[in-house]
């Protein structure tokens, strides 16, 4: 009997067929379930729905997170599925960078009930502001952060401590840092944040220095052991000031990174709070 | 040890053949075949009442089977879990999850396997399945890399089964813990300590081989990482030397020299800063880089050794427990019986060949024994109820009986064991057997009043010997049916006590409750039989149909009835879902032949 065929057969036996399933998924076994999922028939639009959960549900236990999204924003708005997988599918959509359809998504959902969800728009609205750098967004949405819901208080003070973060990130010249070095060999990596590459740059670079004038001055500027090392000196040289530019940029890339890693972290706990 | 299902065919023979006025000639067991195969993985009864409900887990664990037996192993890994999730008793849940744990073994995940089987630790039902969870836990947490764990599991199973010798795949885990382990004087100690209960002079030889190995001065002499670091910090290259990579030593000492050369040429020369920055600066790398290397090294030598000696010792372990095994095989006033259970063992899991070969090596190596020929027998018969036709097994089935009688007649005179009884009355079915199916009915009733004899003799002997369970619940209830439907042979069993039906079924669950793996297996397919077709009551044949394909999937003849029984039950989507498994059964199997094949699926057409 082919495999499909037996799974098939049992899902018409079992309850809505999705229980054990469910089962799976409670005890991490994403892959199988995916597997059994995938298997399954269409059947009513209820059922449907729930698949489209179940399997946007695997996907993100398994951190594939665009299919994810995919398969949640496939639940039908008629599903007491919806909310739940709208705000998953936007948070996964936000995690992989897509923050102009995560903010649409979520800005979308329209007629929720009264209580904790409109706030819990607000507060993901507000944190996928602070993703998209959007300052006057999140302090309109921060306006009207309550603190009345346990799932997410904490989170919507983390918020604000974010939103200062930012504010206080400093702004910091390639150019300048290049000049910087140029003048004095790692001073522009010291600049950009990079203290400890800074006084190594100096060290190399000076040694590498060092050594070309000993050669230049014991053996000449036309000699093969001052041209090669002077080349080198040269290559250091020309390089940390280059290094010490693109460091400024791979500074400022970690500090928003690290940021954003701190607020989509404060984005998933309130729905993993709320929701699970 | 030992079995017999013969004696039951007897009366099954003539009830079973006679009732079905023929129509069941040429099928399967139809004059009450004995049994017999080995045993892959489990066995689960189902619902052990009698009344024939389900437990919901068994129909997926049947799917899951049937994935396994298909090769493909990650689907039944979640057909065995949804077997764990749906069962509603222990039982049920263990036999299952030990399903799992084969599939899981066999896609490699023994992390995985070792983490579920943890779920079925708690089980205390039937002692074979406990045995297999502790052996599955000991043997997964061993391939897991968690020797200490897997000894723990492996003295529980020494603790909760006290009884007999360890199994070999016990022995040989065991041993290959403490060789993981490192325990050399334990390995070496409990090698001795098995050689020496066997007395036998090439397995003390190979025990002492291994001792010697497992001796220090045999050991890979282990580098330490440190001390290679030290050496190298004294003298460059050395350290490698020491780790036995003494090119690489060379190669870094020379760096060093090199570099230490170039150092002193630019500071002879007055350049001094170079001499720092180019020199010393290399040297350095070099010395320093040199201290690491050797300390890595070291310490890669040292495990890939540790490791060649540990497989080169684990061969010469399996080794050890082969020869342990065939020295089991061949010694010992049970060997026979060990070879009958071992030929019956392999037919029940349509093991054909393996059965040919254990069997016909019992005949030649013990011709003198009535055993011999009597588990030789068991294959011929196998072979005519399975539809082969390569060979003329009837008469060579008549001869190896008739050689089993006439040595079992020809035994001392005396008291003869219970054993010998209960082996007689089975060669003696065994010769009606062939009588009835040829309709050579006088002969099979003198055969068959020769063994009635012998059962009334063990009559009241079933608590002394529980094979006599098996034996005397046939004759309790097939006398009363036989009467009932054949008035004839009332006067036949005229001078024998009478039978009860009650009794006679109540001895047989007790034989199906056996420990011992072949009277159980005889009883569960008496009682299916009997259900099904002189009870009429198939409900109650399905558990014992269920108990027979799940413990031996590979048995189609098993397989079959079961099916039957599905049918009789009416249920025609289960009976058809369980044909095409038959089906795809009897294409697979690879050790069946090619007419065998086509019989059986000659059997499923419409």
């Amino acid at each position: 009997m082919p495999v499909a065929a037996a799974f098939v057969w049992q899902e018409e036996h079992a309850g809505d067929g999705l229980d054990f399933i469910r089962y799976l998924l409670s005890r991490g076994d994403n892959n199988e379930a995916l597997f059994l999922l995938e298997e399954l028939p269409g059947s009513t639009p209820e059922r449907n729905d729930s698949v489209a959960f179940l399997k946007g549900w695997a996907l993100y236990g398994q951190k594939i997170l665009g299919p994810s999204a995919a398969a949640l924003l496939d639940v039908s708005e008629k599903s007491p599925l919806y909310i739940r997988s709208r705000f998953f599918a936007a948070y996964n959509l936000a995690h992989t960078g897509d923050i102009r359809r995560a903010r649409g998504i979520v800005a979308a959902m329209n007629g929720l009930p009264e209580g904790m969800e409109p706030a819990m728009k607000n507060f993901q609205l507000g944190g996928m502001a602070l993703l998209a750098r959007d300052y006057d967004a999140f302090t309109t949405h921060a306006a009207s952060f309550s603190g009345r819901y346990h799932a997410f208080a904490t989170q919507e003070a983390r918020l604000q401590v974010h939103h200062q973060s930012l504010l206080a990130l400093p702004a910091r010249s390639p150019l300048v840092a290049g000049v910087l070095s140029a003048a004095v060999p790692g001073l522009g990596k010291i600049y950009a944040g990079k203290t400890g590459e800074g006084i190594a740059a100096f060290i190399y670079t000076m040694a590498f220095g060092f050594t070309a004038y000993d050669f230049y001055r014991g053996a000449g500027p036309q000699s093969a052991l001052f041209i090669v090392s002077a080349g080198i000196a040269s290559v250091f040289y020309a390089g940390n000031i280059w290094g010490s530019a693109v460091a400024v940029n791979r500074k400022k890339y970690e500090r928003n990174h690290e940021l954003d890693q701190r607020i989509l972290f404060d984005l998933h706990i309130p729905l993993r709070n709320a929701f699970n | 040890m030992n079995w017999t299902s013969a004696y039951s065919l007897i009366f099954i023979s003539l009830c079973a053949t006679l009732s079905t006025d023929g129509a069941c000639a040429g099928k399967p067991a139809c004059s009450g075949e004995t049994v017999l195969p080995a045993v892959p993985h489990h066995a689960y009864e189902g619902p052990a009442a009698d009344n024939g409900s389900y437990d919901p887990g068994l129909l997926p664990l049947l799917r899951a089977d049937s994935l396994f037996l298909a090769g493909d192993y990650f689907a039944a890994s979640i057909g065995y879990e949804r077997a764990f999730y749906y069962s509603e008793d222990m039982h049920g849940k263990t036999i299952a999850n030990l399903g799992k744990v084969h599939a899981l073994k066999q896609m490699g995940d023994y992390q995985k396997a070792r983490d579920d089987i943890q779920r079925s630790l708690i089980y205390t039902g039937d002692r074979q399945v406990r045995l297999d969870v502790l052996y599955e836990a000991a043997f997964c947490a061993h391939m897991a890399g968690s020797y200490r764990e897997s000894a723990m599991h492996l003295q529980l199973i020494a603790h909760q089964f006290p009884e007999g010798a360890p199994q070999p795949r016990v022995r040989l885990l065991s041993a290959m813990n403490l060789l993981q382990l490192d325990d050399r004087e334990g390995l070496a100690a409990y090698v001795q300590e098995l050689a020496g209960s066997t007395g036998d002079a090439a397995i003390m030889e190979q025990a002492e081989r291994i001792t010697g190995a497992l001796a220090e001065k045999n050991r890979p002499r282990l580098r330490k990482p440190e001390k290679a670091r030290l050496y190298s910090t004294l003298l460059p290259g050395l350290g490698h030397f020491y780790a036995g990579e003494p090119g690489k030593g060379l190669l870094n000492a020379s760096s060093q020299a090199l570099a230490l050369g170039a150092a002193t040429m630019l500071l002879l020369n007055g350049y001094y800063v170079a001499t720092v920055t180019v020199g010393l600066h290399l040297f350095q790398s070099f010395y320093f880089g040199g201290i690491r290397q050797a300390g890595s090294l070291a310490t890669s030598k040292s495990t890939n050794r540790l490791a060649t000696y540990k497989q080169n010792v684990g061969e010469m372990l399996i080794e050890f427990q082969n020869a342990l095994a065939a020295n089991e095989a061949n010694t010992g006033s049970m060997m026979p019986a060990q070879h009958l259970e071992n030929t019956l063992l392999a037919l029940y899991n349509f093991n054909f060949y393996l059965a040919d070969s254990i069997s016909k090596s019992l005949e030649t190596n013990h011709p003198g024994h009535y055993l011999s020929h009597f588990a030789r027998t068991h294959y011929y018969w196998w072979m005519i109820i399975s539809g082969s036709k390569a060979n003329d097994y009837e008469g060579l089935y008549r001869t190896s009986i008739s050689r089993s009688l006439s040595i079992a007649r020809n035994r001392p005179e005396g008291n003869p064991d219970p054993t010998d009884l209960f082996y007689l009355i089975g060669i003696y079915g065994m010769h009606t057997r062939i009588d009835i199916m040829n309709k050579a009915y006088v002969r099979a009733l003198r055969n068959g009043r020769n063994a009635m004899h012998l059962v009334e003799k063990t009559t009241g002997m079933e608590n002394r010997y529980s094979g006599f369970f098996l034996t005397s619940g046939l004759y309790n209830y097939m006398t009363v049916q036989a009467g009932q439907r054949y008035p004839f042979l009332k006067v036949y069993t005229l001078f024998f006590p009478e039978g009860d039906r009650e009794l006679g079924l109540s001895q047989l669950k007790k034989a199906a409750a056996s420990d011992y793996l072949i009277w159980r297996t005889e009883a569960h397919y008496f009682l299916m039989r009997i259900y099904l077709e002189m009870e009429e009551l198939p409900g109650l044949a399905l558990p014992h149909a269920e108990w027979l394909t799940r413990r031996f999937p590979a048995n189609l003849i098993f397989q079959y009835y079961h099916l039957e029984v599905l049918k009789a039950l009416g249920d025609q989507g289960i009976a058809q879902a369980k044909a095409e498994e038959i089906r795809a059964a009897a294409i697979r199997n690879p050790n069946i032949l090619k007419e065998q094949r086509e019989y059986f699926l000659s059997l499923l057409e419409p």
